[in-house]
């Protein structure tokens, strides 16, 4: 007797989320699920489930339910392509990539072409987390969106921040080797060169990326050169060493990065033991003052254990994507696309924000925080005891570049 | 280059290059008991600091220096006597394909565990201070342990080997097994100790290492490929070559990034601002590569340059 139960119960939970599955709306991440980028994947999904639980309680998109579909693309272009078709078949109407800009131009290129040949059955891609300015830029497409700001508006706030520490003029500047690294070496050169003519290049390396395994000869070359400030585009193990070996090594200097937000960062950057001399110059942190941001991050956190403000794309996504289909009043993907073109919404650090129509990039404010042992009861990151402590937000329109996206429209 | 630059990269150099001889010392050793080139060596070294963080956890980090160690020595005697040992007889392609096998196991078994993100494994309390000064910087005193722990189990080793019985049956069993047996003496016996104890010294590097570097499921893998270059450039199974071969390495290392020098700036000295035009577009890119960004490079290019011209290492008896 108990036996049919279960299986009459076990039968009815299959037919509930086959018909579940019927008329979700789908949403499909294609990153590297495994290898060493997956522990970066592994949190991006998280902080977007956790978005997309908050919109289907509160009913979903115009009454269907959001679903979550996962591709590992084992992080490289060509098995992007291959998972991009899959998420497709599998009835993915928006495809997010996030982890590697690479991965971002296969997809954009991917979808392209699936749209042009399948007018009735186009798809979105969002860009969850690569910030190449490409990808608004040049690489700019008509289906794609990005939620995140590019390394150009961020050296473009860098650059502002720093006409207000005159006090700094002797600069280092420490970048990987590869595109992510060198295009960003040379726009703070330009950028920060021309807001500050005054800063002196004391440094200038270029080193391989996540290959090295001890970075003190390079913090060595950094004492000995007197520099005040070390700008650096490094992360993961890159930034992680580097951070310690400079703790270690008693490096005076202040450090001004782009990912020091990212997974494993704050762990060595507490370890390193260099308060206040750490700086994150990225879209937000913990530390911007908003309540909203703070009781996000409070309940967030005590259902991953994890910060979810190093990803503020995903939030950005799920929350632009349910004002628009609001608006548009249809999933049709013709119509959210018009939505979003220009749909205002609040980041997950309660600022305003918009994605500009000419090119599709995210408009909004930017952060500029140190790392700091904080007081009791201060949100901390990874179990540190140490925090973001904001020093600087930076407007939107300080750091609205001019679009170079020559979009071609159907 | 000032002298303060000289001598912080000899510093940095020397100990960088003895944290790599602690790892390339049971590889060495292994090598030459058993001919096998072990790929897991460094999966060996990441088990060593995770084993290391979670005993330091309970127990401190000296008894966790200890303990970690053997741990990982009885897990390389058990893979060598469960796993290597029967692998054996199908040759050393059989045994090399298995070791890249256990290097993969091991890195997903950690990362089962431990999960992805880097362990918080820090440096104890007891040697968190600075050691010395010298022009204004501090040394920190782990650093200096490091150093000394290096030099303590090279000098241990080497007096293990040259002048102990052990020392001699271990080497008589690479060179006359068969002899070695008839004797009396438990050949496999000393070939799966040889293993574990090559283990344990990279347990060691590893506990000692976990906390400088980064405790995370990639630290093997990024360390694994410069192992192989000392071993070679030292010289397949030599443990004075794997000894002189890290030094160089961690010369090479660290003083490449100090020198900041480009073909132009060689071409400079004698009046040539400009790579010219007719070598095209290579000379062009390579024309403002520095020393110091290609540096971690130059020991690989040492490995191939080694291969070519004395194939045996500089130290090594045999091709």
């Amino acid at each position: 007797m108990k036996k049919t139960h279960i299986l009459f119960a076990s039968a009815l939970t299959l037919m509930a989320t086959g018909a579940l599955a019927e008329d979700t709306f789908k949403f499909a991440m294609i990153d590297p699920f495994s290898g060493p980028a997956a522990m970066v994947t592994e949190r991006i999904e998280n902080v977007l489930r956790y978005s997309v639980d908050e919109v289907n309680a509160a009913g979903g998109i115009n009454g269907q339910q959001i679903e979550i579909l996962t591709f590992d693309n084992k992080m490289s272009a060509q098995e992007t392509a291959i998972q991009a078709q899959k998420a497709i078949d599998a009835g993915a109407r928006i495809l997010q990539t996030s982890v590697s800009s690479s991965n971002t131009f296969a997809l954009v290129d991917f979808v392209n072409k699936h749209n042009r040949r399948n007018p009735d059955d186009q798809v979105i891609v969002f860009d969850g987390a690569s910030h190449d300015p490409a990808i608004t830029g040049e690489k700019c497409s008509y289906y794609s969106f990005s939620w995140v700001l590019d390394a150009d508006m961020k050296t473009a706030g860098l650059a502002h921040y720093l006409t207000e520490r005159t006090d700094i003029t002797k600069v280092y500047l420490l970048n990987a080797e590869g595109s992510s690294g060198q295009t960003t070496r040379q726009s703070v050169i330009e950028m920060v060169g021309e807001a500050r003519p005054d800063i002196e290049w004391v440094g200038d390396d270029t080193h391989p990326l996540q290959k090295i395994t001890d970075f003190t000869p390079y913090i060595a070359k950094i004492k000995a050169s007197g520099a005040q400030a070390v700008i650096t585009s490094d992360w993961g193990a890159d930034l992680a060493l580097v951070l310690k070996a400079a703790g270690e090594g008693g490096l005076e200097a202040e450090w001004f990065t782009y990912f020091s937000t990212g997974p494993g960062a704050p762990t060595a950057m507490a370890q390193s033991g260099l308060d206040g001399k750490v700086y994150s110059v990225f879209d937000g942190d913990a530390g911007v003052a908003s309540d909203d941001l703070h009781a996000f991050e409070a309940a967030y956190r005590s259902a991953s254990g994890f910060s979810a403000s190093p990803f503020p794309g995903d939030v950005s996504a799920i929350r632009a994507l349910t004002q628009a289909a609001e608006k548009a009043g249809s999933n049709e993907v013709h119509d959210l696309i018009a939505a979003l073109e220009g749909i205002e919404f609040t980041t997950v650090y309660g600022a305003a924000a918009t994605s500009r129509p000419e090119d599709h990039q995210i408009i909004t404010q930017m952060a500029v925080s140190k790392f700091v042992d904080v007081p009791e009861g201060t949100l901390d990151e990874e179990g540190t005891g140490w925090g973001w402590e904001n020093v600087a937000i930076v407007p939107a329109d300080v750091i609205t570049l001019p679009t170079t996206c020559e979009m071609k429209r159907p | 280059m000032s002298a303060e630059v000289i001598t912080f990269s000899l510093l940095n150099g020397t100990l960088y290059g003895m944290l790599l001889f602690l790892l390339a010392s049971g590889l060495t050793l292994i090598f030459s008991m058993m001919g096998v080139l072990n790929f897991a060596h460094a999966s060996f070294f990441m088990i060593g600091a995770y084993f290391g963080f979670e005993i330091s956890k309970y127990v401190g980090f000296f008894p966790a220096l200890i303990l970690a160690p053997i741990l990982v020595g009885l897990v390389g005697a058990l893979i060598e006597r469960y796993g290597l040992r029967r692998v054996h007889k199908f040759g050393h392609l059989g045994e090399l394909l298995f070791t890249i096998g256990v290097a993969f196991v091991i890195e997903e078994a950690v990362q089962m565990i431990w999960g992805r993100s880097p362990m918080d494994y820090q440096i104890p309390a007891a040697l968190d201070f600075t050691a010395f000064e010298i022009f204004g910087t501090g040394y920190p005193a782990f650093r200096l342990f490091m150093l000394i722990m290096s030099v303590a189990i090279f000098a241990a080793l080497a007096l293990l080997l040259t002048r102990t019985r052990v020392g001699l049956v271990v080497k008589a069993s690479l060179t006359h097994p068969e002899m070695v047996s008839m004797l009396g003496h438990d050949v496999p016996l000393v070939f799966m100790s040889v293993f574990g104890v090559g283990s344990a010294l990279a347990g060691i590097a590893g506990v000692i290492g976990g906390p400088i570097l980064i405790t995370q499921p990639s630290m093997a893998m990024s360390l694994g490929p410069i192992l192989f270059v000392i071993v070679v450039v030292g010289g397949l199974g030599s443990l004075s070559g794997a000894f002189v071969a890290s030094l160089l390495v961690g010369f090479i290392q660290t003083f490449a990034v100090a020198i900041d020098l480009s073909v132009a700036d060689v071409f400079g000295l004698v009046g040539v601002t400009q790579p010219p035009a007719a070598l095209g577009a290579l000379v062009s890119d390579i024309w403002n590569v520095s020393v110091s960004q290609i540096g971690p490079v130059i020991p690989y290019l040492l490995l191939v340059a080694v291969l070519i011209f004395r194939p045996m290492g500089l130290f090594g008896k045999r091709a």
